[in-house]
């Protein structure tokens, strides 16, 4: 028999009863419908259409006015009633709080990082139209050759995707003015730079096209971070001067808190500002590029359409000036998004470091799934209870759903608190990656996916223990508690719970341990010089006040002689850069290299020519650093003054590369496309400038004889460098008591620095780890105490029937063993598939490291084994008569 | 139950809202299902209090809750009856809530009279 169609009115008011919580539905709901019926029919007969409305309106107004009161008062009571159950088990109430505090707290701390960082949109309004322009030597492996004025010129009157083009170069000066001579970090900009980004000054102006005029009066801008630090944050600054190359400056403006990129700034001023980008020879030079170029896309414009617009102009140019754009530089010209330029050096860690997270939080729900199915076993009866009282079914669910909800609401806000409290240390840690470290706090973003976080928590753990109440409700009245079907099941659960945390913390110690394999293979890299007792330090020096070569390289022979006079110094130099300097590595070691040329060796055009690093040096420097000569001589005094320089030396890699086979001394080579040529005098050992995980390449030492104004002072002392810092100071400002003196760093302290990063990264996933193996031996332990006791009668029967205590111990052991072997089994399988995530971050050691994978099963099996003892041990001390008696 | 039902019903005033109080009222003169109650209370207030089936069953639910009124077993003859339909009746304790209710009303009403709230003394 067909039952009638059901009308579509009442479809609708079906489902609109549906939002009413279910208790309420299956108590009143058919009489609903039929008062509702018979409104309709009432109002049909008496005001038809407009009546059957009115009603309508009335009625789901009415419904969803009664909802929400009744969802809150099932809530209230369901809330005061897991209150009650959870001050009835502290104990569990506690655990579990903190075990999905810890998850949560992690994955909340490493969440705001990544919310901050990669997925908020840069700071700047339509910032994803920003893009970095770069020139490049493809041939020559130049990923950034910078841009010349005439450069920057040409593409800013010929594209046609770009709404505004500008420029920046890094430059260190000197301030005076306030308290001791300060070497400044300052940007120099278009003037329409920060119209470019659409920034608005926190106090006063930005740039105006009258301040890049030449001979306009010299202003400043500062940034942030050095308004705040060095001016306390000053209201009034705006208007104050400053005396830097010789000209007084004017603070015209301070800009908000932004990104430091390209470089870390603490000043800002117009092109027109810097002596050496409105000098003759930089306006008038096609190669002289040393400016890096930032614009803004037309809106709808992509960046490939931008590039294949640059690619054109670069066209263009390089048939109208063949001499600028060789075939062998391989000149090309490429734009990418700002946000991406960024972000990626911090996007695979912080990726890795988010996944090990949430791993974290996976194994802490399985863990807390699993008290909960322990303490399930003793609810079971009260359940069958209030289901037998009338209960409904779904009604129980969602009461344990709510007692789930509220631990991990307070795992939340505890972990909300951990994470609040580590915020600081992951500012830091996340400078060195990316810019946009400062950007990093707790936001509204950030208590939505705790608050998320929480809700998945419980949603998971919930359900667990829901689904296997459900299974077990009817059976436990009928069977009692010791229902034996239902607590098989229970235990297989139990047991694949444990399984999984093992295999989920096997995952991440392998992590945590590649990464402190790969820590300590970095670390014990030789960086190719004795780090220690070498002090090191940037000296500065007016170059207004010292305008010649000659003068500089003078003035930097007596600061040596004066320093090298000081009691407890060993020796003194002065160079270019020192190994392992931080300013040198965030620079790359692309800021230092170059093509050069080989006597007698051809190369046809289309071949890329050989390319090498070049540190300008004093005497000394080997000796000073250690670096050992493996042939010929170091630089004698002679070399040192001569007009040009007509020696040089030359590391064992390049003599490696280039002269594999031959005596490299007495060879000519030429780094300016054969105008000079210079000989080799000597071959030292290699040493590591940018990295100790970075390759050695190879590098030329050249004489002191440009003078540079900013260089850095390399000091070896008997004793502890450190204590020598003032005193070395102090015998800088006796030569030159302008001369500003910084970044005062030990050799060792760069080592260490040098290695912060992956330092930082491998302690977080240490610490992970050790979160993991700790919650999960645990819970191995925690599963095998609840499968002895409820096995105590088997127990007392096997020990009854003869069996021996030391039999039942390993019985019990060999079941953990069982589980965590399962689990590392599992865990190789998901660990193995951590070679595309962890590839990039390692050294010295591949993803699938046999050591490390061993190591790691040894320290899970051991633990497990450990954790599984006690509870082995009470499981061999069973009485058979009490156990048989109790019964 | 040692409380007097003034104490009592001073407690639970705070809960009676007044739709809880008109369908209380509407059960007053005998018992009901629930669409007899709502066109009960719509003829006595002249159409000014309108529930409609989505709040009238949570006020019922609460009352019910309350022990103010209670299901009724009594059911009219077959054929004037619909088995979805369910009675409702006010229970003692609900009666003495509502009397209360209603003596509570009189007495703000006196209090509103002395004051001459109404100006002159409205003639009866």
């Amino acid at each position: 028999m067909n039952s009638p169609p059901v009308p579509v009115s009442k479809k609708i008011f079906r489902s609109l009863l549906r939002i009413l919580p279910a208790d309420f539905q299956s108590d009143y709901g058919r009489e609903m419908e039929h008062t509702f019926e018979e409104q309709s029919r009432d109002a049909r007969e008496r005001g038809g259409l407009a009546s059957v409305a009115k009603l309508w309106w009335e009625t789901i107004h009415g419904i969803f006015q009664t909802a929400p009161r009744e969802h809150w008062e099932i809530l209230k009571q369901d809330m005061s009633y897991a209150g009650r159950m959870m001050r009835k088990n502290p104990g569990f109430t506690l655990m579990a709080t903190v075990i999905l505090a810890l998850g949560i707290g992690a994955n909340t701390a490493i969440f705001s990082v990544v919310h901050a960082v990669l997925l908020r949109p840069l700071p700047y309004p339509n910032g994803q139209q920003l893009v970095f322009i770069r020139q490049q030597g493809k041939k020559q492996g130049l990923d950034d050759i910078g841009f010349s004025v005439h450069e920057i010129q040409d593409y800013r009157e010929q594209n046609q995707t770009l709404a505004g083009l500008v420029e920046y170069h890094a430059m260190s000066f000197i301030l005076f003015g306030h308290g001791d001579p300060d070497r400044v970090r300052s940007a120099v900009v278009s003037a329409n730079y920060f119209d470019l980004f659409q920034v608005k000054p926190l106090l006063g102006r930005t740039f105006v096209p009258d301040d890049d005029k030449l001979g306009a009066p010299p202003v400043l801008l500062l940034s942030y971070e050095y308004w705040k630090n060095k001016f306390g944050s000053d209201p009034e600054i705006v208007g104050k001067t400053f005396e830097m190359n010789d000209k007084v400056h004017t603070v015209v403006g301070v800009l908000p808190l932004l990104p430091q990129y390209p470089t870390e700034t603490d000043v800002y001023m117009p092109t027109s500002a810097c002596p050496f980008r409105s000098s003759k020879t930089t306006m008038e030079n096609r190669d002289a590029r040393m400016m890096e170029v930032l614009g803004r896309l037309r809106p709808g414009i992509s960046v490939a359409q931008a590039n294949a617009d640059f690619s054109t102009i670069a066209g263009r140019l390089k048939s109208e000036y063949p001499k600028s754009y060789t075939d062998n530089l391989g000149y090309a010209i490429k734009s990418t998004p700002l946000q991406e330029e960024l972000i990626h050096d911090a996007r695979p860690t912080l990726l890795m470091l988010f996944a090990a997270a949430a791993f974290v939080l996976l194994i802490a729900c399985a863990n807390v799934a699993n008290l909960t199915l322990a303490r399930m076993s003793r609810r079971e009866r009260e359940l069958a209870v209030r289901t037998a009282l009338g209960a409904g079914r779904s009604r129980l669910l969602r009461q344990l759903f709510t007692e789930s909800f509220l631990i991990a609401l307070m795992g939340g806000l505890l972990g909300l608190t951990l994470a609040y409290s580590s915020l600081r240390l992951l500012t830091d840690f996340a400078a060195r990656l990316t810019p946009r470290a400062h950007e990093i706090r707790i936001d509204g973003h950030v208590l939505a996916f705790t608050l998320l976080a929480a809700l998945c928590t419980s949603i998971l753990f919930g359900t667990l223990s829901a689904v296997l109440t459900r299974a077990n409700l009817s059976s436990s009245l009928k069977e009692g508690s010791s229902g034996a079907g239902a607590g098989r099941f229970k235990n297989r659960v139990g047991s694949a719970l444990i399984v999984s945390q093992i295999a989920f913390s096997f995952i991440l110690l392998i992590g945590a341990g590649l990464m402190l394999r790969s820590l300590i293979k970095i670390q014990q890299v030789s960086p190719g010089f004795v780090p220690e007792h070498v002090l090191a330090m940037r000296t500065t020096f007016s170059f207004t006040k010292y305008a010649d070569k000659e003068q500089v390289v003078e003035l930097i022979k007596k600061v040596v002689t004066r320093v090298r006079s000081e009691p407890g110094v060993v020796s003194a130099s002065v160079a270019g850069l020192y190994p392992l300097e931080p300013e040198a590595i965030s620079a790359g070691a692309s800021a230092f290299s170059g093509p050069f040329m080989i006597e007698g060796r051809q190369i046809s055009p289309a071949e890329a020519p050989p390319v090498g690093n070049q540190v300008v040096i004093s005497n000394d420097y080997f000796r000073t650093l250690g670096i050992p000569l493996l042939r010929g001589r170091e630089f004698a005094d002679t070399d040192d003054g001569g007009k040009e320089r007509q020696v040089v030396i030359i590391n064992d890699a390049m003599k490696r590369q280039f002269w594999p086979q031959e005596d490299p001394i007495g060879k000519r080579v030429s780094g300016d496309n054969g105008r000079t040529w210079v000989s080799i005098v000597g071959v030292v050992g290699d040493v590591r400038e940018f990295g100790l995980d970075h390759p050695v390449t190879p590098e030329f030492y050249v004489p002191q004889t440009e003078g540079s104004s900013s260089s850095a002072l390399i000091v070896r002392t008997i004793a502890d460098p450190q204590a020598m810092a003032i005193a070395i100071t102090r015998a800088v400002h006796q030569v030159d008591s302008q001369a500003a003196v910084t970044h005062l760093l030990t050799l060792e302290q760069a080592r260490s620095e040098s290695v912060a990063s992956p330092r930082v990264t491998a302690s977080l996933l240490a610490i992970f780890a050790a979160l993991a193996l700790l919650i999960a031996a645990a819970g191995i332990g925690g599963i095998m105490a609840l499968t002895v006791s409820q096995r105590v009668r088997e127990i007392g029967i096997r020990l009854a029937l003869g069996a021996r205590p030391s039999s039942i111990l390993w019985m019990v052991l060999s079941q953990g063993l069982l589980l965590a072997s399962l689990g590392v089994g599992i865990g190789i399988l998901g660990a193995l598939g951590l070679k595309t995530l962890l590839k990039s971050l390692l050294f010295g050691v591949t993803p699938r490291d046999p050591v490390t994978f061993g190591g790691v099963a040894f320290v899970l099996v051991a633990s497990a084994m450990i954790a599984t003892y006690l509870p082995a041990r009470r499981a061999a001390a069973v009485d058979p008569i009490i156990a048989l008696r109790t019964e | 139950m040692a409380r007097s039902s003034e104490e009592s019903a001073a407690e639970h005033q705070a809960v009676l809202s007044p739709a809880m109080f008109h369908v209380l009222l509407a059960l007053a003169d005998g018992e009901k299902h629930g669409y007899a109650i709502l066109k009960e209370v719509k003829r006595r207030t002249g159409g000014k209090v309108q529930l409609s089936a989505g709040t009238l069953y949570g006020i019922i639910k609460r009352l019910n809750g309350e022990d103010w009124i209670a299901e009724s077993n009594n059911r009219p003859a077959a054929g004037l009856d619909d088995e979805r339909r369910r009675y409702y009746r006010l229970t003692e304790f609900g009666r003495r809530i509502a009397v209360a209710e209603a003596r509570r009303m009189e007495e703000l009403l006196a209090m509103a009279r002395n004051k001459k709230l109404f100006g002159k003394p409205e003639l009866a």
